[in-house]
């Protein structure tokens, strides 16, 4: 009992040292979230674009579960903001007249997010949804890549979806927050139950 | 075993096809739900030759579909045989069209007509109602709320 104590701590310790060297060398920290980034994609199995001179990687997943509704996911290692970025295009050229709803609807749901934020291009009619952390977080616990991953990924289903209601159903943005809330209570009321 | 009767194998003999049904026989592009179906002829059975010599999810026997024409495809018509064939092919090229284009990449409708008026070489208003009729087709069989899973933001 007491061996296994004593592994324990001297794996903690370990564990500390290897922060404390990359403490020590944290201007490397672009190339190594990088190179993190692309081993985190070469073991997943699935499709995907390397921008090598713009430290990105592109794929698209199916957002649906019958695999029919795809979208462009891209990470990006951002030197100049010192961040590690996940982006979903969720439109790539809405109807301009539409450009008032959509902005409505995009205030409502960078109010209502708590990690996450959805930007709106007025001028080239796009909307994206990221979510960033700053790049000293993976470099110093590898396995935040894959949570940032998984949880923008489960974000942008709710967000397409209340954009599909927006720009394919041309439903009201207040009705669409309005519905989205109460399923979102809903959806929290039977995890509280399950607990 | 010709005059055997079975129970409808596109609707389960409910006698109406619904959207169940529609993504059970991968219809999405072709029909809409509705209250009478056209295999059965709404009765719930058919007879056992029938669903032999015709395949549950054959797209062309529908409730709108023109007697005469109908009765020439029973006729195995070679003209009316390669009329459907282009026509199942033209409805999964725009049904593929909308789903990549309108659906996934959120272009609006009016851009993903004009791009596929440019690709199929047609005028736009020649097109226009194939696009609305397929985007409904769409919206009703495919975008299904319910397929959402809601996270906690």
């Amino acid at each position: 009992m007491k061996i296994k104590k004593m592994i324990k701590k001297y794996k903690e310790i370990k564990e500390d040292i290897k922060k404390y060297r990359k403490l020590r060398n944290v201007h490397n920290r672009v190339s190594a979230v990088w190179l993190a980034l692309k081993k985190h994609y070469e073991q997943s199995g699935c499709n995907y674009g390397t921008y090598e001179s713009m430290r990105f990687i592109e794929t698209t997943y199916t957002i649906n579960e019958k695999h029919q509704i795809y979208k462009k996911f891209q990470y990006h290692v951002d030197e100049k903001s010192d961040l590690l970025k996940s982006l979903v295009w969720i439109s790539e050229g809405f109807d301009s007249e539409k450009a008032k709803d959509i902005l409505i609807l995009s205030s409502h749901l960078n109010t209502f997010m708590n990690a996450g934020l959805v930007r709106v291009d007025t001028k080239n009619c796009t909307i994206s949804m990221e979510i960033a952390i700053p790049l000293l977080v993976p470099y110093l616990y590898e396995d935040e890549i894959y949570h940032l991953c998984g949880k923008h990924f489960n974000l942008s289903k709710d967000i397409v979806w209340a954009y599909n209601r927006l720009l394919i159903f041309d439903d009201d943005p207040v009705f669409i927050i309005i519905d989205l809330m109460k399923k979102v209570d809903k959806q929290q009321n039977k995890t509280q139950k399950q607990n | 075993m010709n005059n055997k009767i079975i129970d409808c194998p596109r609707c389960l003999g409910k006698g109406f096809v619904n959207k169940e049904d529609i993504k059970r026989l991968r219809r999405e592009f072709f029909w809409i739900e509705g209250p009478h179906c056209a295999f059965c002829d709404g009765k719930k059975h058919v007879k056992y030759d029938f669903a032999n010599r015709f395949n549950a999810d054959d797209w062309y026997i529908t409730s709108d579909l023109d007697k005469g024409k109908f009765q020439r495809y029973l006729n195995e018509d070679e003209e009316i045989l390669n009329e459907i064939r282009h026509t199942e092919q033209y409805i999964y090229f725009i049904g593929n069209y909308i789903m990549k284009h309108h659906v996934s990449r959120g272009l609006s409708k009016e851009k993903v007509i004009a791009s596929l008026a440019m690709e199929l070489q047609i005028e736009i208003a020649d097109i226009r109602e194939d696009v609305d009729g397929m985007i409904e087709q769409i919206k009703n069989n495919i975008i299904d709320e319910s397929e959402v899973n809601f996270n906690k933001f």
